[in-house]
């Protein structure tokens, strides 16, 4: 799905000189952990890696507004993911966790010649969480031959030394169609490429949006020609606020289907967690309240079938999208 | 396609809002944070030792409660504030989070119209998480202070007395310390329900005498303080009344073994600490930043008896609890030190040296006094035992520099120096008697420790791989 944007990492992470540190950077659901992990699989070995290692940088406790925790405890939350990053680049850490960071950064630079390391670093939330990032993992004595690869939402071109960034966009338009093809219903296998382009278009190949949008195609049954224009007219008073377009509407089709209180309390019953947090599914029916269990079940049926209410772990674990928690949440 | 007058999508973009506000409506907000408050708080209350996924995601609802808490039915944010400040310390949530909960907190309880003693009280010890002396943490103290002289409880107001002597003795305000402890004397002499803290408070004495090194008369206080306790051990039932029992305890065989340390009698000191573990388990929650200090007090002891690798696994231990809890204080400084001593008895000068120029460091950063002058104690006896008497010469005139602005400046600076000197002097005396004799930052003398006697070291060596994280959990 994301040939050209691999292509370019390729040539970054293959690079003999310059490019230390390759960032990618986009916004939410456009899927860039999964491109960092194909770019690694692909092009990690063949471009002279030795050693991989990859941590989450997404910080536990990360509260709605993601502020409150930053303070106090970088040095030891850093501490870890740098213990983390040694043990799978088998490399030896003192046994006082005080010094680790340290340890690691001479660790690192005096491996063997022909040992090169790619540090993936993953989900760096804010610009902040970056700036430690490089500052821990001691990015200008720690760099060449080994790089780092970021993920984050920022753009950090200018800010960061011996960096080159990486936008990631939307999807381009075969893979797209191939994307909104693989949801498998006769409707849109049926429709032509022409057809389906201005769904394309609407949502700039974002995997997230297109999700949502078929999703709502398919579950209101209304026609392509008639949903499409007011997708695009709207898009074009809200622009990058479409997303909340597409949850109203879902919303409000759930509240068709399930009635609206049973809807507004399965919502809400997310909301006191964090934004992505996961629940069972018998804390989900506690927490909305819905004391008819057939009418929780269905409700939930509902609110997947939606992709409002997504499903992990053999469907043991219920959550939303942190974008959906912010607009049924945040206050 | 058909097209859509400005109209529709106007309507669309309104409906947008609307379905936005109809599902963040308040009566349904409330009732999910009512359920899911009453969830956590059921299963914290039940629960000796709640996991820390479970803790976190509690603190997460509740932080969300406290942001609006309207939405919440005040007395069950309150009860959950209780329960919750329980296991704070122990979740290692971060210390930011924590804190601004915390504030969060005391304005909803004054809202609420209840008294912010305990919050306050609670304030106090969380921030010691992070730096020892700070403004901030002194200004909690004398907050609950003003808010129990207020009360006009004898008893509210000598818990907040002895919540101040903690913070003094913390910051090596010993003196200060003594004055407060001697005010709880008085207040517990006008009001004889209040003799039940006067164990509490005598062992509070012990503890200000004993890094002053008054070691006679700490060791009275503590004795006498255990002795009553011994005697009241029947009247101590109640749950929370036994936690004092059993914290006190505690502390004074802690005390009493830094003292017999002190003196040089490791073996004594060894015991002393042993005895302090039972009581460690005795706590209704596991006190996990007690038990950290433990480890690392006997990692010390043993490495003073050249234990080295029974030191090494207590010191491994003692660092994962205060990682884990994320206990950035002093703690993991007194590790760093600890390896560095380490690292001496096994030859590895650089490496030891390495680390307590990063202890001194982080000891700056804290505001720690004691720990800056700690520092540079061992430094100038690494720097000497390895024969580097330039920089140990520069070590000690640093160290004479804390009378300007550090530890020896708030305490008797003279008398200790003094103190400190003699007990460096009296080496040659001392090793041609062989008196068990410790010099503090340098070891201990004429001393035999032959193996450490804690449980983890006293189990058959097939099970005690199982059994290596003793008292964590």
């Amino acid at each position: 799905m994301w040939i050209p944007i691999l292509k370019k990492i390729k040539d970054d992470i293959s690079a003999p000189q310059a490019a230390w540190i390759i960032s990618l950077c986009g916004e939410g659901g456009l899927g860039k952990t999964a491109i960092a992990y194909e770019a690694v699989i692909r092009y990690a070995a063949s471009a002279g890696f030795t050693r991989v290692g990859w941590v989450s940088a997404k910080t536990l406790q990360l509260l709605p507004d993601g502020v409150l925790l930053r303070d106090g405890s970088s040095e030891l939350h850093w501490s870890n993911l740098v213990k983390k990053l040694a043990d799978q680049l088998d490399i030896h850490l003192g046994d006082n966790s005080s010094g680790w960071i340290s340890d690691f950064q001479r660790g690192i630079r005096s491996l063997s010649q022909g040992e090169r390391c790619l540090l993936i670093v993953d989900n760096l939330e804010t610009v902040d969480d970056v700036d430690e990032a490089i500052q821990y993992l001691g990015s200008n004595t720690l760099v060449n031959p080994h790089k780092i690869l970021l993920t984050t939402r920022h753009a950090l071109l200018g800010k960061v030394q011996y960096l080159v960034e990486r936008r990631v966009k939307g999807l381009e338009f075969e893979p797209a169609l191939r994307f909104i093809r693989s949801f498998g219903n006769n409707v849109i296998e049926e429709a032509s490429d022409d057809e389906l382009r201005p769904i394309v278009e609407v949502t700039e190949g974002n995997p997230l949006l297109i999700k949502l949008f078929v999703t709502r195609l398919l579950t209101s049954h209304l026609p392509l020609a008639f949903v499409l224009p007011e997708l695009q007219a709207i898009d074009q008073r809200l622009g990058r606020n479409i997303i909340d377009y597409l949850y109203a509407e879902s919303l409000s089709i759930l509240e068709q289907h399930c009635g609206m209180d049973a809807s507004h309390w399965i919502l809400n019953a997310f909301c006191p967690l964090g934004a992505g947090d996961s629940v069972s599914y018998e804390a989900l029916r506690t927490y909305s309240g819905i004391e008819d269990e057939e009418m929780f079940r269905n409700t939930l049926r509902v609110a997947c079938d939606l992709s409002l209410i997504r499903t992990s772990k053999l469907n043991s674990l219920y959550s939303i999208h942190s974008l959906l928690w912010k607009f049924v949440c945040e206050t | 396609m058909l097209s859509i007058d400005d109209a529709t999508i106007e309507q669309k973009i309104q409906n947008i809002y609307a379905t936005k506000a109809g599902f963040r409506q308040a009566k349904d907000r409330r009732s999910a944070f009512e359920r899911v408050l009453r969830d956590y708080y059921e299963r914290l209350r039940t629960s000796q030792s709640p996991s820390q996924e479970d803790i976190a995601q509690s603190l997460h609802a509740l932080y969300g409660a406290l942001n609006t808490p309207e939405l919440v039915d005040q007395q069950l944010l309150i009860n959950f504030i209780s329960v919750i400040t329980r296991f704070v310390e122990n979740a290692g949530v971060g210390y930011a989070f924590s804190k601004a909960f915390m504030d969060k907190a005391i304005s909803v309880y004054r809202l609420a119209g209840f008294s912010p003693i305990e919050l306050y009280q609670e304030k106090a010890d969380l921030l010691r998480l992070n730096q020892m002396e700070s403004a901030e943490r002194e200004q909690a103290l004398m907050e609950a202070k003003t808010y129990a002289e207020a009360t006009n409880n004898a008893e509210t107001l000598l818990k907040v007395l002895l919540s101040c002597a903690v913070y003094y003795t913390e910051v090596s305000h010993y003196q200060k310390a003594l004055q407060v402890c001697q005010e709880c004397e008085q207040l517990i002499q006008r009001n004889s329900q209040l003799q039940k803290y006067q164990p509490k408070l005598l062992t509070f004495f012990g503890m200000n005498y004993t890094p002053l090194f008054k070691y006679q008369p700490a060791k009275s206080y503590l004795l006498r303080a255990k002795a009553l306790l011994d005697a009241e051990r029947d009247r101590w039932d109640e749950a929370e009344g036994d936690d004092i029992w059993v914290s006190t305890m505690e502390t004074i065989h802690h005390y009493l073994g830094r003292i017999a340390e002190g003196e040089g009698h490791v073996e004594e000191a060894m015991h002393y600490y042993i005895e302090e573990y039972r009581y460690l388990q005795m706590f209704a929650q596991e006190p996990r930043a007690r038990i950290a200090f433990h480890h690392l007090r006997l990692a010390e002891l043993l490495i003073s008896a050249s234990l080295v690798e029974q030191a090494r696994e207590h010191l491994l231990l003692s660092q994962e609890i205060f990682d884990a809890i994320q206990f950035s204080s002093s703690g993991r400084l007194q590790v760093s030190l600890a390896w560095a001593a380490l690292y001496s008895k096994e030859g590895n000068y650089v490496r030891a040296r390495e680390y307590v120029l990063d202890a001194r460091a982080e000891a700056r950063n804290k505001h720690f006094p004691r720990g800056e002058l700690w520092c540079l104690v061992k430094l100038f006896w690494l720097e000497l035992g390895h024969f580097y008497l330039y920089r140990a010469i520069v070590t000690f005139i640093q160290a004479l520099g804390t009378w300007r602005h550090g530890e020896l400046r708030r305490n008797e600076g003279f008398r200790l120096f003094g103190h400190y000197l003699l007990q460096v002097l009296s080496i040659p005396f001392k090793l041609l008697k062989r008196t068990p004799h410790t010099v503090m930052g340098a070891g201990t003398l004429n001393a035999r420790l032959n193996t450490c006697i804690c449980p983890l070291h006293q189990l058959p060596a097939s099970s005690s791989k199982r059994c290596n994280g003793i008292g964590v959990s």
